[in-house]
């Protein structure tokens, strides 16, 4: 049924189809192709690659006046079913290491706070920082870089001694990484934040106060 | 080792996406502050129009919200992820509406961008200007069909129509002109923040 075409067809419009440009039917029978074809595969990821980035060179724009508050508004607005959705990607973890997520309520960004502390290890090297930002909810954020390939488990120390495994978060090749979990604490008890490897050795830490 | 601040504006576009992941409404505040005007920028670029301009530009951010947990950083830079998002939303918008994108001799104009706010946001000057260069490097022929469908997302027959040329040789200078961005533009890394 599905139409079959050459390598060489597939070049005459791999640059179009990297835009996304090209019609459904014909989109279906490249991507057919480049399925069955590594080199036409591979051809058509690079192009996709460079396609996406030429976007960067456009020209900034003046939004209207009150775009920042609306977009805001309209992102925020889709919270409630977000959150069924996080609810029910974060239950496992949650159940295990028992915190909770905290109900939703309106948000006031004249209430939040926020703390940041870097993430070393016993010799004061670097290995990215880790963010408590809370308003009414509390939300621990971790930039982390340089680290291998693996398995991270993340916990949190409170200032009453202590100790919550928060999550485990894999880390790729490329040693990098962002996470974010909702924290069902009081943010002015966290006192710092530990990252162990999957055999519990730590790893780094970030004190906070 | 601890830094104190009162706003969540130092965290870099990766974190906030992560936050933002997490449902935090106040990431998302600050995402939208840091990028509103590359979005906007883009949006009336590709659809010339200012309300269906900004109409993408929010729709865009109610994307990055609803799928920010799925952003791979290996891919591409946080604000390049977002502002592809960007241009296929122009590019159905102007497809159902039939606005008249941005004319194709004024998209030459666009190079060098008009403002450092791309730097501002994290992504290497270097290799922004790389680009930059890359695109200046093409013969004038292949600037103008790779900067219409990229900037104006017009298919190739529209190039075609646009330029009084075949079909063919849109797809040809098209396919030619990507390559060779491509080839002089070392990838992006991924710490773009």
């Amino acid at each position: 049924m599905s139409e079959r075409i050459t390598c060489e067809a597939f070049d005459a419009a791999a640059a179009e189809l990297a835009f996304e440009l090209v019609d459904p039917e014909a989109r279906d029978v490249l991507l057919a192709h480049a399925a069955g074809c590594d080199r036409c595969r591979a051809e058509l990821e690079s192009l996709s690659v460079t396609a996406d980035l030429l976007v960067l060179l456009a020209p900034d724009g003046e939004p209207p006046m009150g775009f920042e508050q609306r977009a805001v508004e309209a992102m925020v607005g889709q919270r409630r079913s977000r959150r069924w959705l996080m609810l029910a990607a974060a239950a496992a973890v949650l159940f295990v290491v028992g915190l909770g997520i905290g109900s939703w309520r309106s948000h006031d960004d004249s209430t939040s706070t926020f703390r940041q502390a870097v993430l070393v290890d016993d010799h004061g090297a670097s290995f990215g920082s880790a963010s408590l930002a809370w308003s009414d909810d509390v939300v621990l954020t971790m930039s982390l870089k340089g680290l291998d390939a693996g398995d991270y488990r993340c916990l949190v120390e409170t200032s009453d001694g202590r100790t919550h495994l928060v999550a485990t978060w894999p880390i790729g090749a490329e040693g990098t990484g962002w996470w974010a979990v909702p924290l069902q604490l009081d943010a002015r008890s966290v006192h710092s934040v530990l990252i162990q490897d999957d055999d519990g050795t730590p790893v780094a830490s970030a004190v906070f106060n | 080792m601890v830094m104190w601040t009162s706003h969540v504006e130092r965290l870099d576009d990766g974190a906030l996406l992560a936050s933002m992941a997490a449902g935090d409404a106040n990431a998302a505040s600050v995402f939208v502050r840091r990028h509103q005007r590359a979005v906007f920028g883009l949006a009336i670029t590709m659809c010339g129009d200012p309300r269906l301009a900004e109409d993408v530009s929010q729709q865009t951010f109610e994307r990055v919200w609803k799928h920010a947990g799925t952003y791979d950083a290996r891919r591409a830079p946080v604000r390049a992820w977002m502002l592809t998002i960007t241009r296929r939303l122009c590019i159905d918008a102007f497809r159902t509406n039939r606005s008249t994108p941005i004319d194709p001799f004024d998209l030459s104009a666009l190079l060098p961008p008009a403002s450092g706010s791309v730097e501002d946001a994290g992504v290497a000057r270097a290799e922004v200007r790389g680009l930059r260069d890359a695109l200046l490097g093409l013969p004038p022929e292949q600037r103008r069909v790779l900067l219409q469908a990229s900037l104006g997302g017009r298919t190739a027959v529209e190039i075609a129509e646009i330029e009084q040329i075949p079909v063919g040789t849109v797809k040809t200078r098209l396919r030619l002109a990507l390559a060779r961005v491509r080839n002089e533009v070392r990838p992006v890394g991924v710490d773009d923040v």
